[in-house]
């Protein structure tokens, strides 16, 4: 038995680990009814979006990590989704940016949360199908592309947080898979392929950031020079590297100094290698389908 | 600018240590007994933590911690809601702040015990805040309290003073770091819950008088004109923001804070430019305004950035012109990338296409 409450962000990259170890047992060790009946319990029917913990924090963090375990794991819990597009849209601020709560601050972690929320939600229960992707959302894409092309840094090269504050290597991830992702859905590179002409941020100027100024001399990397190392910044630094290197609509990666810094491409909405994701969905597919024939011949 | 010193300085005389904190702090060092060692524990299995067989990154933990959590896992099995398992919290709490499994326990018993919420918020929750100013459970914490006590109280008055104390925890907080995200979405919570708008302007104007480039402090005036029982007029809001704009024309805050006011449905509730002619004059002299700005100051982009936006405003707000509006937009887009904001070239070049599409339709 587990003496701790369970958690939704635990949970997200508990789970997480489990795909990106890319291996059955891993992923048979998943209770996936329990899993449904937890996220229900975190369901805050009053604003749409989800707690933390039981008597916990609602915010969008919460939301994401819902979303992102229902279709990592294929959960079908559509009563789930209800209420999340509003929710997530009410958190978009008029920077353009999304804050944690309706009203807080526009925030990079936070906006990596409510976009892919959103894109995830439209995966699994579109609002609109006739509608275009940017129209259906229930986010303004345009405002937002804005917001997140000002937060690279002129100077330093990597990207800040919020207006007139400082950088750090983490938000390589959190605003780089933002405005890649952005970038994609609106079609602003227009299948070009010199994507040094038309991605609206300066790619290699954060890869340059990252890989310049942000490795520990021992290994592991930080937020800025000065700091200490941790696997937060390590894991993130490194996600949005990748993140920087793939743009999605070339095929050649446009990767800084070696061809060895070339780092496999991740999908944006669960923060993990595409193919972990696609393995671990076809996994999970595939128990569903084996539990269906089992049912189909007890009848 | 706050100085390191002045840092120091401000969170010695913001969070004095009270008689009674010290005792604890010194018992915790000096004299802390563990739980096993202890008689009125002596009926109280202690659980160790459920590792499996073969833990893949264990950690060292020190004797006292794991002493502390075998006694917390079995409070928590027995659900015991009492006076010593509210303590055996504390030390929990102390030794990580972020359990946010101890700091629901610690609700429960509250609740279970009556205990006097108020004391709760200035004693052991002001006192971990010193600290832990970025701790979610805190926060957290403290709103449950706050809601909870205001909840149990039939006066007016004294609703206000449960407000008044979670006002004055926020500014003490935000003096200590004015961009704490915890401490701002606080403040914005108890302004709303319970309806104390009326300081919120001024506050957020100390802190810009403070530093004009607080990005938290202009979202936090955002939300308050937006929300507050009696808006401001858009003119009167526009003013302000052109004010700090002249301060430092760089500064992107008003400028976001400025096109948010004058062109945002989220702003639609503000006073004055209520009828389409009235907001179409607003948005003229907005742009007139920065028409000067740009001349004045070439350095300075986001001028031309703001006219751009309004001249899209127009192309659909006033659709007769709209080819004129367009071939103006195009226009600012065009200067933008090649000369006064070529950092962002490839951005404007996408807006460019945009607006073609658009005058296309």
């Amino acid at each position: 038995p587990c003496d701790a409450l369970p958690h939704l962000a635990s949970s997200y990259a508990a789970v997480n680990a489990l795909v990106a170890a890319q291996s059955d047992e891993c992923l048979r060790v998943i209770n996936r009814p329990a899993m449904i009946d937890f996220l229900r319990r975190r369901k805050d029917a009053e604003t749409g979006g989800f707690s933390m913990h039981i008597d916990g924090e609602v915010d969008v963090r919460g939301t994401y990590c819902a979303l992102s375990l229902i279709r990592l794991l294929c959960l079908d819990c559509a009563d789930l989704l209800v209420g999340v597009r509003e929710y997530v849209s009410s958190c978009q601020t008029y920077e353009g940016g999304v804050g944690g709560t309706p009203g807080s601050e526009a925030h990079g972690g936070y906006t990596f949360c409510g976009l892919m929320a959103a894109l995830l939600l439209d995966q699994l229960a579109p609002h609109d199908a006739t509608l275009p992707l940017h129209e259906r959302i229930g986010l303004d894409l345009e405002a937002m592309l804005r917001w997140v092309t000002f937060r690279q840094m002129a100077y330093e090269g990597g990207f800040q947080g919020r207006t007139n504050k400082l950088v750090d290597a983490c938000y390589t991830w959190w605003q780089g898979a933002v405005v890649t992702t952005l970038s994609l859905v609106l079609g602003v590179e227009n299948g070009t392929t010199d994507t040094r002409a038309t991605c609206p941020i300066d790619r290699e100027a954060v890869q340059r950031y990252v890989l310049v100024m942000c490795q520990d001399d021992d290994g592991g990397l930080i937020d800025k020079p000065g700091k200490p190392r941790d696997l937060y910044h390590t894991c993130y630094a490194l996600s949005g590297l990748s993140a920087m290197q793939h743009s999605g609509t070339q095929s050649t990666p446009l990767v800084l100094g070696v061809a060895d810094n070339a780092l496999p491409p991740m999908d944006m909405l669960h923060g993990l290698r595409v193919e972990r994701v696609a393995y671990a969905r076809n996994f999970f597919r595939q128990q569903d389908r084996e539990a269906q024939s089992l049912s189909l011949i007890h009848i | 600018v706050r100085g390191t010193f002045n840092q120091i300085a401000s969170v010695e005389l913001l969070f004095p240590p009270s008689f009674e904190l010290r005792d604890r702090c010194l018992m915790s060092v000096e004299e802390h007994v563990l739980y096993r060692d202890r008689p009125e524990w002596a009926d109280v299995k202690p659980v160790p933590q459920d590792d499996a067989t073969a833990p893949v990154c264990p950690i060292l933990y020190p004797e006292e911690f794991v002493d502390t959590m075998n006694y917390f896992r079995a409070i928590v099995r027995l659900d015991e809601r009492s006076e010593r398992a509210l303590e055996l919290t504390e030390d929990v709490i102390e030794a990580n702040p972020a359990n946010y499994t101890a700091w629901q326990f610690r609700r429960l018993c509250l609740y279970a015990l009556g205990s006097n919420l108020a004391a709760e918020l200035d004693g052991f929750v002001f006192a971990l805040s010193r600290d832990n100013p970025k701790n979610y459970q805190m926060w957290h914490h403290r709103r449950a309290c706050a809601e909870r006590l205001s909840a149990s109280l039939d006066d007016a008055d004294e609703r206000a003073s449960v407000a008044e104390r979670e006002l004055k925890f926020c500014h003490k907080q935000v003096l200590l770091d004015a961009k704490n995200l915890h401490a701002w979405a606080h403040r914005q919570w108890a302004v709303q819950h319970f309806g104390a708008w009326s300081g919120e302007l001024a506050f957020v104007d100390e802190l810009l008088v403070d530093d004009v480039r607080n990005n938290s402090a202009w979202n936090h005036r955002f939300f308050v004109v937006t929300h507050q029982p009696e808006p401001p007029t858009r003119r009167a809001e526009l003013d302000y923001a052109f004010a700090a704009i002249g301060k430092a024309p760089n500064n992107e805050s008003p400028w976001s804070y400025a096109r948010g006011i004058l062109l945002s449905r989220k702003a639609s509730r503000l006073a004055g430019a209520a009828t389409p002619a009235e907001h179409a004059a607003l948005v003229d002299t907005v742009d007139a305004d920065c028409a000067g700005m740009a001349e004045r100051a070439p350095a300075c982009a986001h001028a031309l950035v703001l006219r751009l936006d309004i001249a899209e405003w127009r192309a659909t707000n006033d659709a007769a012109n709209s080819a004129a509006h367009y071939e103006k937009a195009l226009e600012y887009c065009k200067i933008l990338g090649e000369q006064r904001d070529q950092l962002h070239a490839n951005y404007w070049t996408y807006r460019q296409r945009k607006i073609q599409e658009k005058k296309g339709e």
